[in-house]
């Protein structure tokens, strides 16, 4: 059999695949604040704290996902987003993770797993974290904001620019480039929902255009 | 997602092949392992 190669459609316009990237950024900070939770419980548990006869299926499920998380720390580290918030230069304790968990110990594996997480290998300072979270929600709900605004949705318009505009003043920038390029793009992007408002007939808009104008000039700063 | 899927997606991440899509999937995998684990170790306190 053979098969005949199909051209492709000149005017069709390659489906493009949506960029996740904030998508991503706003679910690791989930996973650090989650991860925040666990460094603080396991610090806490002492190992004459731990039941000693846990079911066996229990202990299974505790392996396995100690396993897991550990599988997962060299692949945060080859992250971009996650690059510079996780730090890459602890494999001894990963190590010794890994011999515990081929030990059977669970509470030596606690011992070295409470390291790896004290250590700051899925530990990120707060600051930082309410820096990038900032900028992360403020880009979601932008991002939102636009879609919504995309598909003729103009409810809640002015509240989603209040919101958004709370967020960026509370954001910090790691150099005056990036912050001079994320002001040029929310402009532009705010323009075009201001053009597109003006084009809707039959809406009461002057408040609305009245608040984008401000955001707009605001963002020139 | 089981742990032999979980380690080829880790080892997918850290070779830099992985797409946008997995790397999302893989997160939030690793979330709901974290929460488990913390469900888990809360239950074996004495």
């Amino acid at each position: 059999m053979s098969f005949k190669e199909v051209p492709t459609p000149v005017n069709e316009t390659p489906i493009k695949n949506p960029d996740l990237s904030t998508d991503i950024e706003v679910e690791m900070f989930a996973l650090q604040e989650e991860a925040e939770k666990l460094r603080q419980e396991v610090e806490a548990l002492e190992t004459d704290g731990i039941n000693n006869n846990i079911d066996e299926k229990k202990k299974g499920a505790i392996f396995t996902q100690a396993r897991k998380i550990t599988y997962a720390v060299a692949a945060l580290v080859a992250i971009p987003l996650a690059a510079g918030l996780f730090n890459p230069e602890r494999t001894k304790e990963i190590k010794d993770v890994m011999s515990a968990l081929v030990d059977n110990n669970i509470a030596e594996m606690l011992a070295a797993f409470g390291v790896i997480l004290a250590a700051g290998t899925i530990y990120v300072v707060r600051s930082e974290i309410e820096n990038n979270k900032n900028r992360s929600l403020c880009r979601k709900i932008f991002k939102t904001m636009v879609e919504k605004t995309e598909s003729n949705n103009w409810d809640d318009l002015c509240v989603d620019l209040d919101n958004f505009k709370e967020l960026f003043e509370k954001t910090v920038f790691s150099s005056y480039e990036s912050e001079k390029k994320e002001r040029k793009y929310f402009q532009d992007e705010l323009s075009a929902v201001k053009e597109k408002l003006e084009a809707q007939p039959d809406l009461d808009k002057a408040d609305t255009i009245l608040k984008l104008n401000t955001l707009i000039s605001s963002l020139n700063h | 997602m089981n742990e032999e899927d979980f380690k080829m997606l880790s080892d997918k991440i850290a070779a830099g092949t992985a797409t946008q899509e997995e790397i999302l999937l893989f997160i939030k995998e690793l979330n709901a392992t974290i929460k488990n684990l913390r469900n888990n170790l809360n239950s074996i306190k004495k």
